[in-house]
């Protein structure tokens, strides 16, 4: 990772606003126990079909979507679709959230281990690690 | 479909498909053409192991988390090192967010085009 992205983490808020060092030295956060019960096929199955409808569906002109929902809709395929589509960006709203916390947690427990923008984790390519702390 | 679906599609997204007051049954998109997804196995490597990642780190408190992390930065054999695991993390949500917008112009292209057809009528929203 770059510097860069060290430099500009997502911030930690305290009320809308980004947290003082002392409001983040004092944030606690409790374990959050998550099962992710799909497999890499099931998840494939599941979702990646949807996004490869998403992207047939924006690279038709007008014309062309009708002519492709007037074909499904007799099939009675269309509300599964749609609801594929629902239901996989719901799932992507919610795996955002999800890294997006581990992301913060994560920054607020580097920042706790001593590194900073100023002094960022070892880099892979910074070579062989060394005490950066 | 359930019905709270069925709501008109948020106006962020109705850019992509012009509805106005005085053409209510207008529809103008381009398409988007380009928008490559990669095979199944693809996007599961590419994707999966930081979910998995993330859910791991979000099972720690505070001070198991630094545990993590010590380790994490401690172990020098790793492929990935600390900051790389950092930055998959966020490369994957912006991965997520940009498919989130794709799944969102899909859906409002094609409720705009169920709505130009008569196949589906948007409910009022409450005052």
């Amino acid at each position: 990772m770059s510097v860069q992205h060290f430099r500009r983490p997502m911030l930690a808020t305290v009320r809308g606003k980004p947290a003082t060092q002392a409001e983040r030295d004092a944030i606690a956060f409790k374990p959050i126990p998550i099962n992710l019960q799909w497999s890499d096929e099931e998840w494939e199955r599941g979702h990646l079909v949807s996004v490869r409808v998403a992207a047939e569906i924006v690279a038709r002109t007008p014309a062309r979507l009708q002519d492709a929902i007037s074909k499904l809709a007799p099939t009675g395929h269309l509300h599964e679709t749609l609801d594929g589509l629902i239901g996989t960006k719901e799932h992507l709203e919610s795996m955002i959230r999800l890294l997006e916390t581990a992301i913060v947690r994560s920054f607020l427990v580097l920042e706790r281990l001593g590194y900073s923008p100023d002094n960022p984790p070892p880099d892979s390519r910074d070579g062989p690690i060394g005490g950066a702390a | 479909m359930s019905t709270r679906h069925r709501r008109r599609p948020k106006a962020s997204t109705a850019k992509s498909h012009a509805t106005t007051q005085t053409k209510p049954h207008a529809l103008a998109f381009e398409p988007i053409t380009g928008v490559t997804i990669g095979s199944n196995e693809e996007g599961a490597i590419a994707h999966l192991p930081w979910l998995r990642m993330a859910v791991k780190l979000l099972e720690d408190n505070p001070e198991e988390l630094k545990q993590s992390w010590e380790r994490l930065i401690g172990i020098a054999e790793m492929g990935e090192k600390a900051l790389d695991v950092i930055v998959n993390l966020i490369l994957c949500r912006k991965d997520f967010e940009g498919l989130g917008e794709l799944l969102d112009m899909a859906l409002a292209r094609s409720l705009a085009t169920l709505e130009h057809m008569g196949l589906w009528v948007p409910e009022k929203s409450p005052a």
